[in-house]
């Protein structure tokens, strides 16, 4: 419970139509399901929401909390349990009102957007000047802001556009002591175009891989890389999902690419690489797409071992897409992609040739729609694995998080999906890979609460075999921390050195991030 | 610091007490007033440079890092207190990794660019290279440095190329950064085949980003992993030439904005001139000849159809040329594509090109949008007529960086070296151009020589965060003191 007269303090700085102390109201912010170790999707329920609509407003709440002792979290579009409040008695910083597309810097390439720009919103805006932006795995509904500062950054058109986390330019932040920071440039007054210096980037303490989920403070703007879009201002489409109709635009190319084995899907991705073409490239299994898309069917191959042999054949497949601006690239890409293939062995299906596929898959992957059906066959999922280093060093963990799962799979904990579900993704060229495996399951189902294990066990393999780190586990927090610290120059121990010179009262909701310490 | 104990740490030999090489730390090219360190250590490894940290934390001593031959540019080998050791980390050489499928290499700070070029040519990799270092220039210095690369469709992010790192903080903790920092040590980490690619991490902060920039003052780099690229099956080198910069800036646009061409910079024709030519006499016969500016870039196909990419951008490029009313030349006043490849690839011969002109120079780097840069250069030549400097000596370099979306702006003041009366007139140029460039929207993001405190004094909270960040990382203030101005909070 807040003290009225602190209730009142928080009142004066953003109106009293714009906080709540409503249960009904806040039990809203408590209801996460997705990435949630616990039994119960319901969680910490905060004492009070504030909705502000500016930097000032943020900084009036954050000082009134530092006065007198109340822990805050920002909140933009709510996706997975980082964002619920890890502790009761605190106040939520609702950031739905702060939505606008500040910039679209068409010649520079970059937006600065406010906390509850989705990624369907920029992209959208951004196609209009022939501009495009990295849409995360999450989905379009997801804050563009939340994965620069505060969360991930992986998705299907990183080949092309790279990871949220290495697209931020300028930052406005508020940090957990009430001050306001811009990150590069703008700290200056000299425009959105940098986020580093002088001197040391502050971007290294804001976010690592991952973000501070809330730990540090609240990210009011931010300056996000936009990338080259050769394709038409606006795709007119009809329909929702599977049904959507729309025109692919001569320009683009999507493709099934199928390869026989691990290997020869692993020296594809090489080339494609280092060839530098491609704007979409993800590893999506066989299974995972049976699973996520035609749950109902996947269900009618248990038992039947001849439509699963059939399916296990293909298990190595791509979806991988060409955007060029001139006839002369598209027709180099198409050449490319299709010697990549004959070389590899591999298979190569020409999604123009099925054009209602191919408009769904177009949606699909260019606005990321297709995150929403992982919840279609149980009802939830979540991720363990999450390998980011070279294509290569990704096989064996891929093996390695299938055979886990399949234990879990056999004993009725998770939905039966082929067990190999490991979508992937690489980044700038291949620099390095994503691979992160997922587990649909049925939160109802009292047999299928297991979830956290898989990502346990996959962890603890990982480590034992020093193999690579995992998300899993919620993907950060404590937790995290105590399992990979030890092995990772106890990065935790820094964690904590920061927070504590930002945060020495531990404010700025630390279950995410870390508390302070020396 | 006592001798006897880094001699204990090093052994005698490794370290020094003559004085000729003691004063010549003592100042370097820039402007930058300093003192001769009381002694120079050369650590072999990366334990050793651990003890002399922690040595130096119980003497309350500075400590000055070093890793690129001379002559040096920038000021931050110029000791500011006169207790101060220099750690010469040129001998620290090693090319410890170097994997073709990966594109990557794993060095140590005393690595050159000319070294490691010639040894990743043999994988068919290529460096990705700043504008014609010295030979001796340190790979790990220049991208920590924030240095500019050539090729800006690489430079992904302000960290690019630089991707890993092992950094010994002041606090003594050796620290290794992104997917390097395990599990496992490094030969663990290659037999799962990971090779220190994602720069990311570990976990929720990325503190090379922190290292990077910071001028030696928060830790000291002792070994890196670097972004390697594909050496070129096929390629093709280009000038287009214009009268004002104003003019290249609509091709410049849309090719970056497609990632266009490979090596991709500007220079005015004093720089070109400078670059190409010989001695003095004949670059100022080129100044004459060439154009007043020169976009210069180049073309290339890898391993799949190298000749149809080549065909496919120089046709691309010809049409945004055309539409500019611009046209692209394999040659150009006399400088051929051999003279302009050799630009691209290379490091600089002696003496360093800079010192050709004229003998000495003076550097003012920025960085800011495209369209930014022609105010800057009206403003630059104001500047130069108040101080009665002659326009046509200042060589101008327009380096496009995160794929375009902002651009190193470099001025180069050439004086006669031997000219005290030139060298502080252009002293003073150097001072009032600073002050009305910066005020004028150009942000010195990489702070240097004499008006290293100027850049934060326009961003005080971001000072202030950085004085908690630096006391964190070096609490004694031990490292290379006085080069980033954290301010006490």
């Amino acid at each position: 419970m807040l003290d009225d007269a602190v209730y009142r303090e928080f009142e004066e700085v953003v109106g009293p139509d714009n906080i709540s102390r409503e249960p009904a109201i806040l039990d809203g912010y408590t209801y996460q399901i997705v990435f949630n170790p616990t039994p119960s999707p319901w969680l910490n329920r905060p004492a009070a929401v504030a909705l502000p609509c500016s930097t000032e407003e943020v900084q009036g709440i954050v000082k009134v909390c530092n006065r007198h002792h109340v822990r805050f979290k920002a909140h933009s579009t709510g996706w997975g349990v980082f964002n619920a409040p890890g502790y009761e008695d605190m106040i939520i910083l609702d950031l739905r009102r702060m939505n606008r597309i500040l910039q679209i810097d068409e010649n520079n390439m970059f937006a600065l957007v406010e906390p509850y720009i989705t990624c369907n919103q920029l992209q959208a805006e951004a196609m209009k000047k022939g501009l495009n932006c990295h849409i995360i795995g999450a989905g379009p509904n997801t804050s563009v802001l939340a994965s620069c500062t505060s969360v991930g950054g992986v998705g299907w058109t990183g080949i092309s556009m790279g990871y949220n986390c290495r697209n931020v330019l300028g930052v406005e932040w508020v940090l957990p002591t009430g001050e306001v920071v811009r990150l590069g440039s703008p700290g200056s007054g000299d425009g959105w175009f940098s986020g580093d210096g002088p001197g040391p980037s502050l971007r290294g303490i804001m976010r690592g891989l991952f973000g501070a989920m809330g730990g540090l403070g609240v990210f009011t703007r931010v300056a996000v890389k936009l990338f080259n879009w050769p394709g038409p201002k606006r795709i007119d489409a009809r329909g929702l999902m599977f049904d959507i109709k729309a025109e692919v635009p001569e320009n683009i190319k999507l493709y099934i690419l199928l390869f026989p084995d691990m290997q020869r899907f692993l020296d594809a991705t090489y080339d494609l690489g280092d060839a530098e073409i491609g704007w979409i490239h993800s590893r999506n299994p066989a299974g995972m797409l049976f699973t996520f898309l035609f749950p109902g069917l996947m269900r009618e191959t248990a038992g039947r071992p001849a439509m699963r042999s059939a399916m296990e054949s293909i298990k190595h497949m791509v979806s991988f897409g060409i955007a060029a601006s001139s006839p002369g690239e598209l027709a180099y890409q198409e050449k490319v992609v299709r010697e990549v293939i004959a070389r590899n062995d591999g298979v190569l299906i020409d999604m123009g040739k099925l054009p209602q596929f191919e408009s769904f898959m177009l949606f699909g992957l260019m606005r990321s729609t297709l995150s929403a059906f992982v919840f279609r066959a149980g009802g939830n999922f979540a991720s363990s694995l999450v390998g980011e280093e070279t294509t290569d060093s990704g096989a064996p963990q891929v093996d390695l998080g299938v055979r886990i799962k399949q234990e879990y799979i056999d004993k009725g904990a998770l939905i039966d999906d082929m067990a190999d579900t490991v979508w992937g993704s690489i980044y700038e060229n291949n620099l390095f890979a994503h691979y992160e495996s997922l587990m649909t399951f049925d939160s109802r189902d009292p047999r299928q609460q297991e979830w956290i294990k898989v990502d346990e066990e996959v962890v603890d393999e990982l480590i034992d075999r020093k193999w690579g780190i995992g998300i899993g586990l919620s993907g950060a927090g404590t937790v995290v921390h105590k399992k990979f610290g030890p092995h990772m120059c106890n990065y935790d121990k820094w964690q904590r050195r920061i927070k504590k010179a930002l945060d020495p009262e531990g404010l700025s909701d630390p279950i995410g991030y870390t508390e302070p310490g020396d | 610091m006592m001798i006897e104990e880094l001699s204990g740490i090093v052994g005698a030999d490794r370290v020094s007490k003559e004085k000729a090489s003691l004063e010549a730390y003592a100042s370097d090219n820039s402007f930058t007033e300093g003192c001769a360190p009381s002694a120079i250590v050369s650590p072999v490894n990366a334990e050793q440079v651990v003890e002399i940290i922690n040595l130096a934390a119980r003497e309350k001593a500075g400590l000055v890092p070093s890793s690129s031959a001379p002559p040096r540019f920038r000021g931050d080998t110029v000791p500011e207190r006169e207790d101060s050791v220099v750690v010469d980390l040129t001998g620290m050489d090693r090319i410890i990794k170097i994997n073709r499928r990966n594109k990557v290499a794993l060095i140590e700070p005393g690595v050159t660019f000319g070294r490691l070029a010639r040894e990743v040519a043999k994988e068919g990799l290529k460096v990705l290279m700043p504008l014609l270092p010295r030979e001796g220039k340190s790979v790990v210095g220049s991208y920590l440095e924030r240095e500019p690369i050539l090729i800006p469709k690489y430079h992904w992010d302000v960290t690019d190329p630089l991707l890993c790192a092992e950094v010994i903080f002041g606090t003594g903790d050796m620290f290794r950064t992104g997917s390097a920092a395990g599990p496992g040590d490094l030969e663990d980490q290659w037999a799962s085949e990971r090779y220190q690619k994602n720069p990311m991490g570990p976990g929720q902060s990325d503190l090379i980003r922190v290292v990077q920039g910071a001028r030696g003052t928060v830790g000291l780099v002792t070994w890196a992993s670097v972004r390697l690229e594909p050496l070129p099956s096929a390629s093709r080198t280009f000038i287009v030439a214009a009268d004002s910069f104003g003019e290249l800036l609509g091709l410049v646009y849309s090719m970056l904005r497609r990632k266009l061409g490979e090596e991709f910079l500007v220079l005015n024709g004093t720089d070109l001139a400078a670059i190409v030519g010989g001695d003095r006499e004949e670059i100022e016969e080129l100044k004459g000849r060439l154009p007043p500016w020169s976009l210069i870039y180049r073309v290339a196909g890898f391993k799949y159809f190298p000749s149809d990419r080549v065909s496919y951008q120089v046709n691309d490029i010809g049409d945004l040329a055309g539409a500019e009313g611009l046209e692209p030349c394999r040659s150009l006043a006399g400088v051929s594509e051999e003279d302009i490849g050799g630009v691209l690839d290379g490091t600089s011969g002696e003496p360093y090109w800079k010192f050709g002109y004229l003998g000495g120079f003076a550097d003012i780097f920025l960085i800011a949008t495209l369209e930014m840069v022609p105010s800057f250069l009206e403003l630059m030549e104001e500047e130069a007529k108040k101080a009665e400097y002659p326009s046509g000596n200042i060589g101008m370099y327009v380096q496009p960086i995160q794929q375009g979306r902002s651009c190193h702006v470099e001025f180069t003041l050439y004086y006669d070296e031997g000219d005290e009366g030139e060298r502080q007139k252009v002293r003073g140029l150097c001072d009032s151009a600073i002050r009305r460039l910066m005020d004028s929207g150009g942000f010195f993001s990489r702070p240097f020589g004499p008006w290293c405190e100027l850049p934060f004094d326009r961003c005080p909270d971001t000072a202030m965060l950085l004085g908690k960040i630096g006391k964190m990382l070096d609490p004694d203030g031990i490292l290379n003191p006085g080069k980033i101005p954290y301010r006490v909070v």
